[in-house]
């Protein structure tokens, strides 16, 4: 009995192949996107055998993500790294791949299509994904590129008020009170942390970084947090293209 | 009800529209795949898998900024390989197709642009963008600009 007659009688028949390109099988299983079409899963076959099959996306399913979901920073890359390790998966190029033999074909194929959907729902959770990643990614942006302002995070102004908490705060010549902001929720309690400090006169600037201003914010607390902060960024991106200059201005200015 | 009407829906992809972020004048290779982008009122994203170029997706997606989450419209997509007609005998995979987003879908709870229909209009990525070019209603400046038709003169028989 031959790989795929193998393969075909494991999953009861219902399965069958079609050749993509002289040795390049793909296979057709009840695996579908939400889209309703189908997972691309292909089988790249040895010349000879003993040698290793190689169960491949042929690069379909970063591809599918990247209609509306790019892996364009450390944290998404790190993220996908890690679904992909888990379930050990390897990348080469775009190109998810498993190598395996023929003894271990059809669990390795419900391996690979299990990760194939998994990472197919960073896509279908993007929004939530996103805000997950706000804070990681306002830190991972702050830990690196503002290194050298020395940043402490979860900083206690007023240490016997541990509900008043800053995000990050940046040594400058004058300290400043860097707050990441997504919702109606934490901007209150930005606002509201701010004019406590400065009713105890704690000398500070604040930086709003918000995660969308104009749609994540009611326009209630849009005016609140305004009338109160220093400097605000509306986006994330806004914040990582012009931050360092801010900070610098701001270096400048009172030295 | 559902977060977009038909009506609504046909509007977005009809209407006439101008390019606001120029794509690139080559597709750029991205890992497995070639991609390009451009943007409208809606944004348009363009992807054709390296090893099997047959392989396409030209997609039209709306990002409303009101609260709704951002819908694909519209996808223009070459064939995706041979499909098991026992699974559904109707899809259309294995063709050039189109899916486009119904209200239907949304009120199922399903991928908006979870329908799709075999199509006889294209038959090339080349054509595929032009229909979608068409489709979408790009004003003809735009098109001549920014994703003119190729010529046979222009093809690249070497490749």
């Amino acid at each position: 009995m031959d790989i795929l007659e193998n393969l075909k009688s494991e999953f009861n028949h219902h399965v069958s192949f079609r050749e993509k390109r002289p040795g390049i099988v793909q296979v057709l299983a009840p695996l579908f996107h939400e889209d309703g079409d189908m997972v691309d899963i292909f089988l790249d076959l040895p010349k000879s055998l003993g040698e290793t099959i190689r169960i491949s996306d042929h690069g379909m399913t970063l591809m599918r993500l990247s209609y509306s979901y790019d892996i364009d920073t450390p944290t998404k890359q790190r993220i996908l790294g890690r679904i992909l390790s888990e379930n050990g998966i390897e990348e080469d190029r775009g190109r998810l791949y498993l190598n395996t033999s023929k003894e271990g074909l059809y669990p390795s194929l419900l391996q690979f299509a299990q990760t194939v959907a998994k990472v197919s729902n960073m896509q279908a959770f993007r929004r939530e994904v996103m805000q997950n990643l706000f804070y990681e990614m306002l830190g991972d942006f702050v830990r690196s590129t503002l290194s050298r302002f020395q940043p402490v995070e979860h900083y206690l102004p007023l240490p016997h008020r541990d509900d008043l908490e800053v995000d990050w705060k940046l040594n400058l010549s004058r300290e400043m009170f860097l707050f990441g902001v997504r919702d109606n929720a934490k901007a209150r309690l930005a606002t509201l942390s701010c004019l406590e400090f400065q009713m105890q006169h704690i000398p500070f600037r604040s930086v709003i970084v918000h995660e969308d201003f104009e749609n994540g914010l009611s326009k209630k607390d849009q005016s609140r947090i305004t009338n109160v902060a220093d400097k605000q960024f509306t986006s994330l991106a806004d914040f990582q293209t012009n931050a360092e200059g801010y900070f610098q201005r701001e270096l400048g200015a009172v030295q | 009800m559902a977060d977009f009407s038909q009506s609504e829906i046909d509007e977005l992809i009809r209407c006439p529209k101008r390019v606001t972020e120029a794509p690139r004048r080559e597709m750029k290779p991205d890992g497995a795949y070639l991609r390009n982008n451009a943007k409208l009122v809606a944004s348009i994203f363009i992807r054709k898998i390296e090893d099997f170029p047959e392989n396409f997706s030209i997609g039209l997606m709306y990002s409303p900024h009101d609260g709704r989450e951002t819908i694909t419209l519209l996808r223009c997509n070459g064939k995706h390989g041979d499909y098991n007609k026992s699974f559904d005998p109707e899809h259309p995979h294995c063709d050039f197709h189109i899916h486009k987003a119904t209200e239907a879908a949304i009120e199922a709870g399903l991928a908006p642009e979870r329908f799709a229909k075999k199509t006889m209009e294209f038959a090339s990525f080349e054509e595929a963008l032009q229909v979608f070019i068409t489709m979408i209603n790009l004003s003809t400046t735009d098109t001549q600009k920014h994703f003119p038709p190729k010529t046979q003169a222009s093809f690249d028989f070497k490749q």
